[in-house]
């Protein structure tokens, strides 16, 4: 299964607008996850939840740590030295996260063209 | 600790008998007046202007109330005090006082204690992974929209007493004493009705370790 990378998006946008109850228009690439879109910690677990099922993404359920670790390499400004991330930078990462992110992250995973 | 801390107008107040010095107050956006955000400072009134505008309301009432109750335990001005919450960790307590906030849909929840605090509240919500949580939180158990929505409370307000918050792995969190983060907490359910609705807070006298 392979997506680029605006499909990805406008498919991770349709399931946050529905689940996160607000407009699809007000997600945008750039947005940020808790920030921007008030995405809580029940919000985030879906959302990992739900890459297994939408694109075939496999995280281990519950562990949001694992994915937030994956996920700060996605970030513009790195987090940490490299060498693993304390608890205190993944709390970073996750306020840092934004769908541009995320949909990078899935198309790393998917091996879509970016 | 005594004293009795009447909500404002809509908003309802709880005192769990288990933890008795915990003070929660829980509110619906559309059953208060239209909440002052004069009490807010330039930060916490921009961060809800970022908020979608279906958040918007639930956001700015929750920072609000939470102002508005530190207030009320210190005898202080709701609009200058200091609050500090580092981001993904535990804010930093005002005084003596640790404080907790959450907001779902319409719903919000503030609680204030003399030691770690933590409160969820969540609105009724389709879940879109029924069993899959349900195997993390509850495997015994009913997978029901309603039983998991209270079985979520319970772990995001111990996660956030702890201090762990989303860092925490996701487990079933009983209604008895749970030992976490090296603690002994309660973790109670609260009666909210429309709504689920929990707090944590620690059993300072039983460190884990003690008996």
């Amino acid at each position: 299964m392979a997506f680029d990378r605006t499909q990805i998006f406008d498919r991770l946008r349709v399931q946050m607008a529905r689940h996160l109850e607000i407009d699809a228009d007000e997600i945008e690439m750039s947005s940020l996850l808790v920030d921007d879109l008030d995405a809580d910690s029940l919000d985030l677990l879906e959302l990992i939840l739900s890459l297994k099922g939408d694109f075939g993404i496999s995280v281990n359920d519950g562990e949001v740590k694992q994915l937030l670790t994956e996920l700060a390499r996605f970030l513009p400004e790195r987090v940490g030295n490299g060498a693993g991330l304390t608890d205190a930078q993944l709390a970073e990462v996750s306020r840092r996260l934004s769908v541009g992110n995320v949909v990078d992250f899935v198309a790393e995973r998917v091996g879509a063209g970016v | 600790m005594s004293g009795h801390f009447p909500p404002p107008a809509g908003v309802r107040g709880h005192r769990p008998d288990q933890l008795p010095e915990v003070i929660v107050w829980s509110a619906r956006t559309d059953e208060v007046p239209p909440s002052t955000t004069t009490v807010l400072p330039p930060g916490e009134r921009e961060a809800a202007r970022r908020r979608p505008e279906r958040k918007r309301q639930a956001y700015a009432l929750a920072h609000v109330l939470r102002r508005l109750l530190l207030a009320a335990v210190l005898e202080d001005d709701p609009a200058t005090l200091v609050i500090s919450s580092p981001p993904g960790r535990r804010p930093a307590p005002v005084g003596r006082w640790f404080h907790s906030l959450s907001h779902s849909g319409r719903f919000v929840a503030v609680a204030v204690a003399p030691g770690p605090v933590g409160v969820d509240v969540q609105a009724p919500r389709p879940l879109r992974h029924p069993d899959r949580l349900g195997a993390l939180l509850s495997p015994d158990g009913p997978h029901d929209e309603a039983a998991l929505l209270r079985a979520w409370t319970r772990w995001e307000a111990l996660a956030k007493a702890t201090g762990e918050g989303m860092l925490r792995h996701v487990h079933p969190v009983p209604e008895g004493a749970v030992l976490a983060a090296g603690h002994r907490w309660l973790v109670p359910s609260i009666d909210r009705p429309g709504a689920y609705l929990a707090v944590a807070a620690g059993v300072p006298q039983m460190r884990l370790g003690d008996g």
